[in-house]
């Protein structure tokens, strides 16, 4: 396991990656109180190279990487929009450093 | 904010008393090693300082602000200080075989500066202190980081000196934390 040092050196490299790369979105949550938050998301498509993905959810899947400081929460049909467009979760995975919760990866369906 | 225990727990995502003795002592030695680079006492507190055969006009106090002047033994010159510096002037050259002065001195609460700087130098001593046993990551910077799905960000290589600075780092301070506390380094006269 990391020490404590560490593991806030490589969460805190890693959020930076994140805030540096990211996409601005508006995240709205489907059930009550339907809060929003804007917050800044990691944004990918789904490639040839993401074969299971594309099994998993189709072509044209889409995976969000969210920080778990910026909502606390992520369920299913919860949305973010993005640029105008608005994408609606169907899975929600959790991403950890060691013991840690750090990111959530909310996967979109494709066609 | 303040330079304390409950900060650094917080800051190194802590929420247990398990590294408590190894906290406090990290948190004594950036003191210590701030106090020692800047020639002075950084808490406020009572103190006493003997000068041996003293010849001069001025004297430099190791513990400032200056609050209060208790009394000056070995001289019967009078004087006036200066809070912000430390220094106490006398109105005449005073010669004395020893010239003791108590005195009150000392920040009540670190200036915000200082306690970034602390911050700082606790970060860059912390990996050492804790031991760094449960880990192979050597204690300096990340030279590239991947988040998977999102991209790979690739840092400038160098050591803490890095970052457009012209000073060199004093041992275990960085550059960085000396660029900042310098201005707070001792007057000498």
């Amino acid at each position: 396991m990391l020490s404590s040092a560490d593991r806030k050196k490589f969460r805190d490299a890693q959020k930076q990656v994140l805030d540096l790369l990211g996409v601005p979105a508006v995240w709205t949550q489907v059930k009550a109180p339907k809060a929003t938050s804007s917050v800044t998301v990691g944004f990918k498509t789904a490639s040839w190279q993401d074969e299971e993905l594309i099994n998993a959810f189709g072509i044209g899947a889409k995976v969000l990487t969210v920080k778990v400081s910026d909502i606390a929460v992520i369920e299913k049909f919860d949305a973010f929009v993005i640029s105008g467009e608005r994408y609606t979760i169907d899975s929600v995975m959790p991403v950890h450093i060691n013991g840690e919760l750090v990111f959530w990866k909310c996967f979109v369906r494709g066609k | 904010m303040n330079f304390d225990l409950a900060t650094l727990k917080i800051r190194i995502g802590v929420t247990d008393t398990s590294k408590d003795v190894n906290l406090t002592f990290a948190m004594e030695l950036v003191i210590a090693l701030l106090e020692d680079y800047l020639d002075r006492k950084l808490s406020k507190a009572d103190d006493t300082e003997k000068f041996i055969h003293f010849a001069a006009s001025v004297v430099s106090l190791h513990r400032y602000p200056l609050h209060s002047i208790a009394s000056i033994s070995g001289s019967n010159e009078k004087f006036h200080w200066s809070e912000v510096t430390g220094l106490v002037h006398f109105d005449h050259h005073v010669t004395a075989h020893e010239l003791t002065v108590v005195y009150n001195g000392g920040f009540e609460t670190l200036p915000q500066d200082l306690i970034f700087a602390a911050l700082q130098l606790f970060d860059a001593i912390w990996d050492d202190v804790d031991g760094g046993s449960s880990s192979s990551v050597a204690a300096g910077s990340i030279s590239r980081i991947t988040l998977q799905d999102v991209g790979t960000v690739s840092y400038a290589t160098g050591n803490s000196n890095a970052g457009g600075s012209l000073l060199q780092s004093a041992g275990v301070i960085p550059a960085t934390v000396m660029g900042i506390i310098d201005s707070y380094r001792r007057v000498l006269c």
